[in-house]
């Protein structure tokens, strides 16, 4: 009814139905507690047993996305491994050398015990020094947005490899709203001396890229998780390199970035550790008889033949290393055979005679004796190397572009001016950091001359900004043919302040004059603005830009030229009354334009014989200084295009006479 | 693997599974057949709740030479014999406290002067045995099937108490179970008053691939003794028992193959399954 007192690691970490739960990786503390759950191959074939010594080494590298390494940590075990099915080995003794181990005495030399058959113990050791280990293997990923829209200037000179891994970290964009197809293309280099075998490399993937292609130089054994791409590489020899490239695209909605995908490379090196770590010496003993056998002389009494005869009851090769014999009393050296040299080796179940030796005694001969010996043991090793790389992210790029004018109408042939507001709204999950606006502006305008005619606002206010460049083409005040404004803003400077940061906007102003437009010309203002995003991130030295273009439409910015002109036409009437002294004046206005009329003024005059009687218009009337006629003015608010208005109002004569016609056809203004 | 559950056994006679009980080692005395009995099929054995706490531990395995007979026993308590010693099919708590009682008989190390079991049977029952030793230790010992955050948390708050009413501070505290979850902090000592100790997690441990099954016989030496594999669940634990019952020397164990459950030949094939010395 066996029970087990367990410690901590065994708890946390050993794979048993004893225990519920996830195993806790365990930590590299070296410790001669453990053992191996799993079985290894052995050689044992029914006669013959062996001692494995197995030294393993996992270790993980840790680079940044921009090759840099960030970090090695990694331990060792050796396991040593007694297959017998029946034989124990005892008194076990390792040697090694190596700087890995850290809480090891200097002599590295482990007295491990007993082994049962079939059993095994593991040490295991930290690695130490892993920032002296060499890198094994190299990746170099290069990603590239393929959409046309994304377009890359480089404004001086190339950056090296060294100089882009020293300090720069690479930005990738992707377009929002739109399909972008992204290229992945990655070089793993061997860059150890040693041959790396069983290579795996998986590249993590959010479910978002879709019709994915690969290609690869060194291997068409592609599978495609959930989240990953899998390939095996099988081995690459020193120097060799594997180019993968991964095509994919993506319709990124949101406004997020997406992660370019992590990269993990697992491979082994064989019959290798890099630590350095060796081991020496092993040796054990196991089930050994050893008995000297002694014969009296037939021919003379008292003179025995003596040997030393050794027995290898185990089913391990045992080696003989050395036999000592003295007489009993210690006083006398009979034999002293140092075997190490000799590799005397005993199979299972073989025997060992030393040479014959001649003692003399009355009595049968003791012996004091004493013989070395130990099980044969074969060693291995291997590196277990897991190269993780980070990844990075793609951001996410979109701009709204808005062009208003304030006046929508201006009139044909009339100098106007109009004031040009251009506002960039940064959509993106990355700042802004310079633009270029570019417009073009018809003939009969003319385009803003001077700098100070821009002004810039944010959401901060209006802004004073010295890195902004007014370029004319051609540099003329003629209106007569079309101008380009091309406006540099943020893009003259190596400084990494951004013009337009993330949700903010940058508004534009300048005026355009309308020198004298025709309204028989369409005239349009395309505006084509590109945003600059450096491709480098925490660098002053921003010589290398993804720069993507968005444009106005037509409708947006085309301005209505209307070409009115007014047609008015007052007419005066004048009709008797019932009676001779009384008169009916009669006036028409008629609005023959197709513009509306306002404050249309009608001004009339009658002698001062006369008085008015009633009118159907609101009036006003006064009297001339000059002969004393009267004047009475209407007024029509509103003449609407090609609408008629009729004024009448009746006049009397004071004094009753009657009174000519013609004297009522007085001057008429209107 | 014939003796694993009793409902898959083909032969349940009276006369067999006695056969099979009576090779149960170490051997049943009287008062220790007298109270699993009493545990398992009898009335269970309730205390007033008036009772002091320490009534409920009785003294238990001092008759050793009494060794009880089993031949009067039912069939039902031959079936529980049987799921608790052989098979191990029952793992309630219980049965882990009976196995563990047992291993405790030839426990390595153990010095032991006098068992005390808990004979409550109240299903929250707290601790199972104490166990003092020639060395005036006193360990506690608490048996679970499966030990979850929960119990161990339990056992925790009530040792303090148990250990001022009783004025008993243990030296020792060992749990013992069948499983057990990983978050058990064994490494966080337990403060008993103004004493520390470290908690000792005991598992049932069924080593793997164990060079003998529940079904053979093992042979020490030339016959010096003989007892059944399903006694023991890893060479440790065979090693352990074979230590205490032998006179030590150069010990060699054999196995005869399905002697529990196969007609025996008359020249039965043994193989040697361990070879060593055993220094007493």
């Amino acid at each position: 009814m066996g029970f087990k007192k367990i410690d901590l690691d065994e708890l946390k970490s050993k794979i048993s139905l004893n225990f519920l739960g996830i195993p806790i990786r365990e930590s590299g503390k070296l410790t001669q507690k453990s053992q191996r759950e799993k079985k290894i191959e052995t050689s044992y074939t029914g006669s013959m047993s062996e001692v494995l010594i197995l030294n393993e080494e996992f270790m993980e590298f840790h680079y940044q996305n921009n090759g840099i390494r960030q970090e090695v940590t990694g331990n060792g075990n050796i396991s040593i491994f007694n297959n017998s099915v029946k034989d124990r080995i005892w008194d076990a003794n390792l040697q090694f050398s190596g700087s890995q181990f850290d809480n090891q005495e200097k002599n590295n030399n482990i007295n491990l015990g007993i082994f049962e058959p079939s059993s095994n113990k593991v040490l295991k050791y930290e690695i130490v020094n892993s920032d002296d280990l060499p890198d094994l293997i190299k990746i170099n990923e290069n990603i590239d947005n393929l959409s046309k829209e994304i377009q890359i200037i480089k404004e001086t000179h190339e950056i090296s490899e060294n100089e882009e891994s020293k300090y720069n970290i690479k930005q990738y964009l992707l377009l929002l709203g739109k399909e972008n197809k992204i290229k992945f293309l990655i070089d793993i280099v061997n860059v150890s001396n040693f041959i790396l075998e069983n290579i795996k490399f998986k590249k993590t993937f959010i479910d978002n890229f879709y019709d994915l292609e690969f290609n690869c130089s060194k291997s068409k054994d592609f599978r495609v998780k959930k989240n990953s791409i899998e390939c095996n590489l099988n081995e690459l020899n020193p120097g060799e390199k594997a180019e993968i490239t991964i095509l994919a695209n993506i319709f990124p909605k949101k406004k997020e970035n997406i992660n370019t995908g992590k990269i993990e490379l697992t491979f082994n090196l064989p019959s290798k550790v890099i630590s350095g770590v060796k081991v020496n010496h092993f040796s054990a003993y196991s089930h050994a008889m050893h008995a000297i056998e002694k014969s009296e002389k037939n021919d003379t009494p008292n003179h025995w033949e003596c040997s030393l005869i050794f027995e290898n009851h185990s089913d391990f090769n045992l080696k003989l290393n050395s036999i000592m014999i003295y007489d009993k009393t210690k006083s006398e050296k009979i034999l002293d055979l140092d075997l190490k040299s000799s590799n005397t080796k005993i199979n299972p179940r073989g025997k060992y005679n030393t040479e014959y030796f001649e003692f003399i005694d009355e009595r049968e001969p003791t012996f004091s004796r004493k013989v070395e010996y130990s099980v044969e043991y074969r060693t291995e090793s291997n590196s277990m190397i897991t190269a993780r790389f980070d990844d990075t992210v793609f951001k996410a790029v979109n701009m709204v572009i808005k062009k208003t004018l304030p006046q929508k109408e201006i009139k044909s042939f009339e100098e106007t001016t109009l004031d040009s507001k251009i506002v960039i709204n940064n959509q993106s999950t990355v700042p802004i950091k310079g633009v270029r606006i570019v417009e073009k502006v018809p003939e009969d305008f003319l385009p803003p001359s001077n700098i100070s005619d821009v002004t810039l606002f944010k959401s901060s206010g209006k802004i004073t900004f010295e890195d902004i460049k007014l370029k004319v083409i051609p540099d003329d005040d003629d209106p007569s043919h079309e101008h380009t404004i091309e406006l540099l803003i943020n893009l003259e400077n190596n400084s990494s302040k951004a013009i337009i940061e993330v949700e903010d906007f940058l508004e534009l102003k300048y005026p355009l004059k309308a020198i004298s437009p025709d309204h028989n010309k369409d005239y349009d203002f395309p505006l084509k603005v590109y945003a600059y995003y450096p491709k480098y991130e925490n660098t002053n030295a921003e010589e290398e830009y993804y720069v993507i273009m968005d444009d106005l439409s037509l409708d947006k910015s085309s301005l209505n030229i209307s070409h009115k002109r007014r047609k008015v036409m007052v007419g005066k009437q004048i009709f008797p009354g019932r009676s001779s002294d009384e008169f009916a004046i009669y006036i028409i206005a008629k609005n023959g334009s197709n513009i509306k009329l306002t404050d249309v003024n009608i001004t009339d005059t009658f002698p001062n014989s006369f008085k008015l009687i009633s009118s159907n218009l609101e009036h006003k009337i006064s009297v001339t200084k000059k002969n004393g006629e009267q004047n009475i003015s209407f007024t029509i608010d509103t003449l609407l295009p090609y609408q008629e208005k009729e004024i009448m109002y009746y006049l009397k004569t004071l004094d009753g006479k009657d009174v000519k016609h013609s004297e009522l056809e007085s001057y008429f203004i209107g | 693997m014939k003796l694993q559950f009793y409902e898959t056994m083909e032969d349940k006679s009276k006369e067999y599974l006695t056969y099979l009980i009576d090779q149960i080692q170490p051997k049943f005395t009287e008062s220790e057949l007298k109270i699993f009995l009493e545990e398992f099929t009898n009335k269970p054995n309730k205390k007033s709740k008036s009772s002091k706490p320490l009534d409920d531990y009785v003294k238990i395995g001092d008759d050793i030479a009494k060794f009880a007979d089993l031949s009067k026993l039912t069939i039902e308590q031959l079936k529980i014999f049987f799921q608790i010693f052989i098979s191990r099919e029952n793992n309630e708590n219980m049965a882990v406290r009976w196995r563990f009682y047992q291993y405790i008989k030839y426990m390595l190390n153990l010095n032991k002067k006098s068992v005390k079991i808990n004979i409550n049977s109240d299903q929250d029952r707290f601790l199972d045995f104490i166990i003092e030793t020639t060395n005036k230790e006193i360990i506690l010992v608490y048996c679970y099937n499966i030990l979850e955050l929960n119990d161990f948390n339990k056992i925790i708050s009530k040792l303090n108490d148990f250990a001022k009413e009783q004025n008993l501070i243990p030296d020792r505290v060992i749990i013992a179970v069948n499983k057990s979850f990983r978050n058990i902090p064994i490494d966080v000592p337990i403060k008993v008053i103004n004493k520390e100790i470290l908690p000792e997690l005991w598992i049932e441990w069924i080593e793997e691939n164990h060079p003998f099954n529940k079904e053979d016989l093992l042979i020490v030496n030339n016959s010096e003794f003989k007892v059944a594999g399903f006694n023991f669940t890893s060479t440790d634990d065979l090693l352990n028992y074979v230590f205490k019952q032998s006179n030590g020397g150069q010990i060699s164990i054999y196995k005869q193959l399905d002697f529990f459950t196969e007609i025996s030949e008359d020249d039965p094939e043994v193989d040697l399954i361990w070879k060593g010395i055993m220094l007493k």
